[in-house]
Protein backbone atom coordinates (compact mmCIF):
# COMPACT_ATOMS: atom_id res chain seq x y z
CA UNK A 1 0.00 0.00 0.00
CA UNK A 2 1.04 3.46 -0.95
CA UNK A 3 0.72 5.50 1.93
CA UNK A 4 2.93 7.87 0.92
CA UNK A 5 1.07 8.70 -1.71
CA UNK A 6 -2.30 9.16 -0.24
CA UNK A 7 -0.88 11.23 2.68
CA UNK A 8 0.61 13.75 0.17
CA UNK A 9 -3.01 13.82 -1.59
CA UNK A 10 -4.26 14.20 1.70
CA UNK A 11 -1.44 16.37 3.65
CA UNK A 12 -1.35 18.93 0.63
CA UNK A 13 -5.02 19.88 1.32
CA UNK A 14 -4.63 19.96 5.05
CA UNK A 15 -1.96 22.55 3.83
CA UNK A 16 -4.04 24.57 1.58
CA UNK A 17 -6.66 24.91 4.24
CA UNK A 18 -4.34 25.57 6.97
CA UNK A 19 -2.95 28.74 4.61
CA UNK A 20 -6.32 29.65 4.07
CA UNK A 21 -6.99 29.51 7.94
CA UNK A 22 -3.67 32.14 8.29
CA UNK A 23 -5.16 34.59 5.56
CA UNK A 24 -8.53 34.81 7.30
CA UNK A 25 -6.74 35.42 10.15
CA UNK A 26 -4.71 38.00 9.17
CA UNK A 27 -7.93 39.50 7.59
CA UNK A 28 -9.85 39.51 10.67
CA UNK A 29 -6.80 40.78 12.49
CA UNK A 30 -6.51 43.90 10.02
CA UNK A 31 -10.11 44.38 9.98
CA UNK A 32 -9.37 47.80 11.29
CA UNK A 33 -5.85 48.82 10.22
CA UNK A 34 -5.94 52.26 8.30
CA UNK A 35 -2.05 51.98 7.79
CA UNK A 36 -0.30 49.44 5.68
CA UNK A 37 3.19 49.44 4.33
CA UNK A 38 2.02 50.07 0.68
CA UNK A 39 0.27 53.09 2.02
CA UNK A 40 -3.51 53.10 2.35
CA UNK A 41 -5.82 50.78 4.70
CA UNK A 42 -5.30 46.91 4.77
CA UNK A 43 -6.83 44.73 1.82
CA UNK A 44 -8.25 41.96 2.42
CA UNK A 45 -6.37 38.52 1.00
CA UNK A 46 -7.84 35.26 -0.51
CA UNK A 47 -6.13 32.44 -1.44
CA UNK A 48 -6.61 30.74 -5.21
CA UNK A 49 -6.15 27.01 -4.78
CA UNK A 50 -4.75 25.28 -7.94
CA UNK A 51 -5.05 20.88 -8.90
CA UNK A 52 -1.68 19.95 -9.52
CA UNK A 53 -0.89 16.38 -10.87
CA UNK A 54 0.46 14.61 -8.10
CA UNK A 55 4.57 13.81 -8.47
CA UNK A 56 5.91 10.66 -9.35
CA UNK A 57 8.77 8.36 -8.82
CA UNK A 58 10.80 7.35 -11.77
CA UNK A 59 9.49 4.20 -11.22
CA UNK A 60 6.02 4.88 -10.79
CA UNK A 61 6.26 7.03 -14.26
CA UNK A 62 7.71 4.30 -15.68
CA UNK A 63 4.26 1.92 -15.13
CA UNK A 64 2.49 4.92 -14.86
CA UNK A 65 -1.48 3.68 -15.63
CA UNK A 66 -4.81 4.98 -15.64
CA UNK A 67 -5.49 6.18 -12.28
CA UNK A 68 -2.04 7.53 -11.31
CA UNK A 69 -2.71 10.53 -13.86
CA UNK A 70 -5.73 11.44 -12.37
CA UNK A 71 -4.15 11.97 -8.59
CA UNK A 72 -4.49 15.61 -8.15
CA UNK A 73 -2.55 17.56 -4.66
CA UNK A 74 -3.65 20.66 -3.99
CA UNK A 75 -1.18 23.76 -4.37
CA UNK A 76 -1.84 27.29 -3.88
CA UNK A 77 -1.99 29.19 -6.68
CA UNK A 78 -1.32 32.13 -4.81
CA UNK A 79 -2.73 35.37 -2.31
CA UNK A 80 -4.52 37.71 -4.31
CA UNK A 81 -5.21 41.14 -2.73
CA UNK A 82 -9.10 42.30 -3.22
CA UNK A 83 -9.18 45.39 -4.87
CA UNK A 84 -12.86 46.37 -3.81
CA UNK A 85 -13.14 50.16 -2.61
CA UNK A 86 -12.01 50.68 1.32
CA UNK A 87 -15.02 51.10 3.68
CA UNK A 88 -15.48 55.04 4.29
CA UNK A 89 -16.53 56.20 7.65
CA UNK A 90 -17.32 59.61 9.03
CA UNK A 91 -14.42 60.40 11.57
CA UNK A 92 -13.13 63.33 11.16
CA UNK A 93 -10.90 63.32 14.89
CA UNK A 94 -9.58 60.25 13.28
CA UNK A 95 -5.72 60.94 12.22
CA UNK A 96 -5.86 59.10 9.26
CA UNK A 97 -9.15 61.10 7.81
CA UNK A 98 -9.14 62.76 4.91
CA UNK A 99 -10.29 66.31 3.61
CA UNK A 100 -13.76 65.46 4.12
CA UNK A 101 -13.36 64.19 7.33
CA UNK A 102 -13.83 60.44 5.94
CA UNK A 103 -11.66 57.44 6.80
CA UNK A 104 -10.95 54.52 4.55
CA UNK A 105 -11.11 51.40 6.90
CA UNK A 106 -9.85 47.55 4.76
CA UNK A 107 -12.90 46.11 2.70
CA UNK A 108 -12.59 43.01 5.44
CA UNK A 109 -16.25 41.67 6.21
CA UNK A 110 -16.07 40.03 9.40
CA UNK A 111 -19.00 38.01 8.67
CA UNK A 112 -17.78 36.57 5.29
CA UNK A 113 -14.14 36.29 6.89
CA UNK A 114 -16.17 34.01 9.34
CA UNK A 115 -18.02 32.04 6.63
CA UNK A 116 -14.91 31.37 5.30
CA UNK A 117 -13.14 30.08 8.50
CA UNK A 118 -15.66 27.84 8.88
CA UNK A 119 -15.56 26.44 5.38
CA UNK A 120 -11.69 25.96 5.88
CA UNK A 121 -12.13 24.46 9.09
CA UNK A 122 -14.87 21.79 7.72
CA UNK A 123 -12.70 21.43 4.64
CA UNK A 124 -9.21 20.75 7.15
CA UNK A 125 -11.37 18.33 8.83
CA UNK A 126 -12.70 16.30 5.93
CA UNK A 127 -9.07 16.13 4.99
CA UNK A 128 -8.03 14.37 7.88
CA UNK A 129 -11.07 12.09 7.84
CA UNK A 130 -9.33 10.91 4.70
CA UNK A 131 -6.26 10.49 6.84
CA UNK A 132 -8.21 8.33 9.06
CA UNK A 133 -9.66 6.44 6.67
CA UNK A 134 -6.03 5.37 5.28
CA UNK A 135 -5.19 4.59 8.67
CA UNK A 136 -7.77 2.11 9.26
CA UNK A 137 -7.01 0.28 6.24
CA UNK A 138 -3.46 -0.06 6.86
CA UNK A 139 -4.36 -1.69 10.05
CA UNK A 140 -6.55 -3.88 8.26
CA UNK A 141 -3.93 -4.82 6.07
CA UNK A 142 -1.54 -5.22 8.85
CA UNK A 143 -3.97 -8.09 10.48
CA UNK A 144 -4.09 -10.56 6.80
CA UNK A 145 -1.78 -12.86 8.13
CA UNK A 146 -1.17 -12.27 11.48
CA UNK A 147 -2.20 -14.02 14.37
CA UNK A 148 -6.06 -14.45 14.69
CA UNK B 1 -14.36 -26.36 1.47
CA UNK B 2 -11.25 -26.50 -0.45
CA UNK B 3 -8.65 -23.82 0.33
CA UNK B 4 -5.96 -23.25 -1.74
CA UNK B 5 -3.10 -21.68 -0.94
CA UNK B 6 -3.55 -19.13 -3.70
CA UNK B 7 -6.64 -19.95 -4.88
CA UNK B 8 -8.47 -17.97 -7.17
CA UNK B 9 -10.89 -16.22 -4.41
CA UNK B 10 -7.73 -15.47 -2.67
CA UNK B 11 -6.37 -13.49 -5.54
CA UNK B 12 -9.73 -12.02 -6.34
CA UNK B 13 -9.79 -10.73 -2.57
CA UNK B 14 -6.13 -9.18 -2.63
CA UNK B 15 -7.04 -7.55 -6.08
CA UNK B 16 -10.23 -6.11 -4.59
CA UNK B 17 -7.44 -4.50 -1.60
CA UNK B 18 -5.97 -3.04 -4.31
CA UNK B 19 -9.21 -1.21 -6.04
CA UNK B 20 -9.89 0.00 -2.80
CA UNK B 21 -6.67 1.12 -2.01
CA UNK B 22 -6.70 3.19 -5.25
CA UNK B 23 -9.98 4.32 -4.81
CA UNK B 24 -9.02 5.58 -1.67
CA UNK B 25 -6.54 7.70 -3.36
CA UNK B 26 -8.56 9.22 -6.14
CA UNK B 27 -11.33 9.68 -3.38
CA UNK B 28 -8.48 11.79 -0.92
CA UNK B 29 -7.47 13.94 -4.30
CA UNK B 30 -11.25 15.10 -4.53
CA UNK B 31 -11.53 16.05 -1.00
CA UNK B 32 -8.26 17.51 -0.88
CA UNK B 33 -9.54 20.07 -3.71
CA UNK B 34 -12.58 20.56 -2.86
CA UNK B 35 -12.02 24.26 -2.93
CA UNK B 36 -10.09 24.29 -6.33
CA UNK B 37 -12.04 26.14 -9.20
CA UNK B 38 -12.28 23.76 -12.36
CA UNK B 39 -11.69 20.57 -10.96
CA UNK B 40 -13.20 18.17 -11.31
CA UNK B 41 -14.46 15.27 -9.31
CA UNK B 42 -13.05 11.33 -10.42
CA UNK B 43 -13.76 7.83 -9.01
CA UNK B 44 -12.52 4.36 -9.80
CA UNK B 45 -15.71 1.45 -11.24
CA UNK B 46 -14.49 -1.48 -10.90
CA UNK B 47 -17.72 -3.14 -10.17
CA UNK B 48 -18.80 -5.19 -12.84
CA UNK B 49 -15.49 -6.24 -13.55
CA UNK B 50 -14.72 -7.58 -9.89
CA UNK B 51 -18.68 -9.17 -10.12
CA UNK B 52 -18.17 -11.19 -13.04
CA UNK B 53 -14.72 -12.61 -12.21
CA UNK B 54 -16.21 -14.04 -9.10
CA UNK B 55 -19.22 -15.27 -11.03
CA UNK B 56 -16.50 -17.34 -13.11
CA UNK B 57 -14.72 -18.45 -10.00
CA UNK B 58 -12.44 -19.53 -11.76
CA UNK B 59 -8.85 -19.58 -13.43
CA UNK B 60 -6.82 -15.91 -12.84
CA UNK B 61 -7.29 -15.65 -16.28
CA UNK B 62 -10.66 -14.20 -15.79
CA UNK B 63 -9.77 -11.92 -12.87
CA UNK B 64 -9.74 -8.32 -13.15
CA UNK B 65 -6.48 -6.37 -13.04
CA UNK B 66 -6.31 -2.57 -11.63
CA UNK B 67 -5.90 -1.35 -15.62
CA UNK B 68 -9.76 -2.46 -16.22
CA UNK B 69 -11.08 -0.78 -13.48
CA UNK B 70 -12.68 2.39 -15.16
CA UNK B 71 -11.21 5.91 -14.03
CA UNK B 72 -14.48 7.94 -14.04
CA UNK B 73 -15.61 11.86 -14.56
CA UNK B 74 -18.21 12.04 -12.16
CA UNK B 75 -21.35 14.03 -13.27
CA UNK B 76 -22.23 15.87 -10.23
CA UNK B 77 -25.78 16.30 -9.08
CA UNK B 78 -24.40 20.54 -7.95
CA UNK B 79 -22.22 22.18 -10.13
CA UNK B 80 -21.21 25.64 -8.38
CA UNK B 81 -20.53 28.66 -10.07
CA UNK B 82 -16.93 27.65 -10.16
CA UNK B 83 -16.65 25.21 -11.88
CA UNK B 84 -15.62 22.92 -8.99
CA UNK B 85 -17.84 19.21 -9.34
CA UNK B 86 -16.80 17.64 -6.21
CA UNK B 87 -20.03 17.26 -3.49
CA UNK B 88 -17.93 16.91 -0.19
CA UNK B 89 -21.11 14.95 1.36
CA UNK B 90 -20.91 12.50 -1.07
CA UNK B 91 -17.57 12.42 -0.83
CA UNK B 92 -17.17 11.64 2.54
CA UNK B 93 -19.89 8.76 2.34
CA UNK B 94 -18.08 7.40 -0.74
CA UNK B 95 -14.71 7.40 1.37
CA UNK B 96 -16.34 5.64 4.43
CA UNK B 97 -17.89 3.10 2.15
CA UNK B 98 -14.78 2.37 0.56
CA UNK B 99 -12.97 2.30 3.82
CA UNK B 100 -15.30 -0.18 5.61
CA UNK B 101 -14.98 -2.49 1.53
CA UNK B 102 -11.20 -2.52 2.39
CA UNK B 103 -11.81 -4.04 5.62
CA UNK B 104 -14.19 -6.25 5.19
CA UNK B 105 -12.42 -7.85 2.42
CA UNK B 106 -9.07 -7.71 4.50
CA UNK B 107 -10.91 -9.87 6.94
CA UNK B 108 -12.39 -12.14 5.02
CA UNK B 109 -8.72 -12.98 3.51
CA UNK B 110 -7.58 -12.75 7.41
CA UNK B 111 -9.58 -15.19 8.17
CA UNK B 112 -8.93 -17.36 5.36
CA UNK B 113 -5.39 -17.46 5.82
CA UNK B 114 -6.17 -18.03 9.37
CA UNK B 115 -7.98 -21.25 8.61
CA UNK B 116 -5.21 -22.72 6.55
CA UNK B 117 -2.50 -21.92 9.18
CA UNK B 118 -4.98 -24.10 12.19
CA UNK B 119 -4.90 -26.68 9.08
CA UNK B 120 -0.86 -26.68 8.82
CA UNK B 121 -0.51 -26.35 12.67
CA UNK B 122 -3.36 -28.96 13.42
CA UNK B 123 -4.33 -26.76 16.10
CA UNK B 124 -8.28 -26.76 17.44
Amino acid sequence: MEFGQTLEISASGLRAQRLRLDVVASNLANANSTRSADGGPYRRRSVVFRSEPLEHTFEQTLNQRLYDRSLRVVDVAGIVKDEAPPRMMYEPTHPDADATGYVAYPNVNVVSEMVDLMTATRAYEANVQAIRAMRVMGEAALRIGGQP
Amino acid sequence: MRIGLFDAVSEGLSRALTFHQKRHEILASNVANVETPGYRARDLEFKDALASAFEAGGDDETAPTISEARLIDRPSGSTRPDGNTVDIDMEMARLAYNRSSYTTYSEILARRLGGLRRAIDGSE
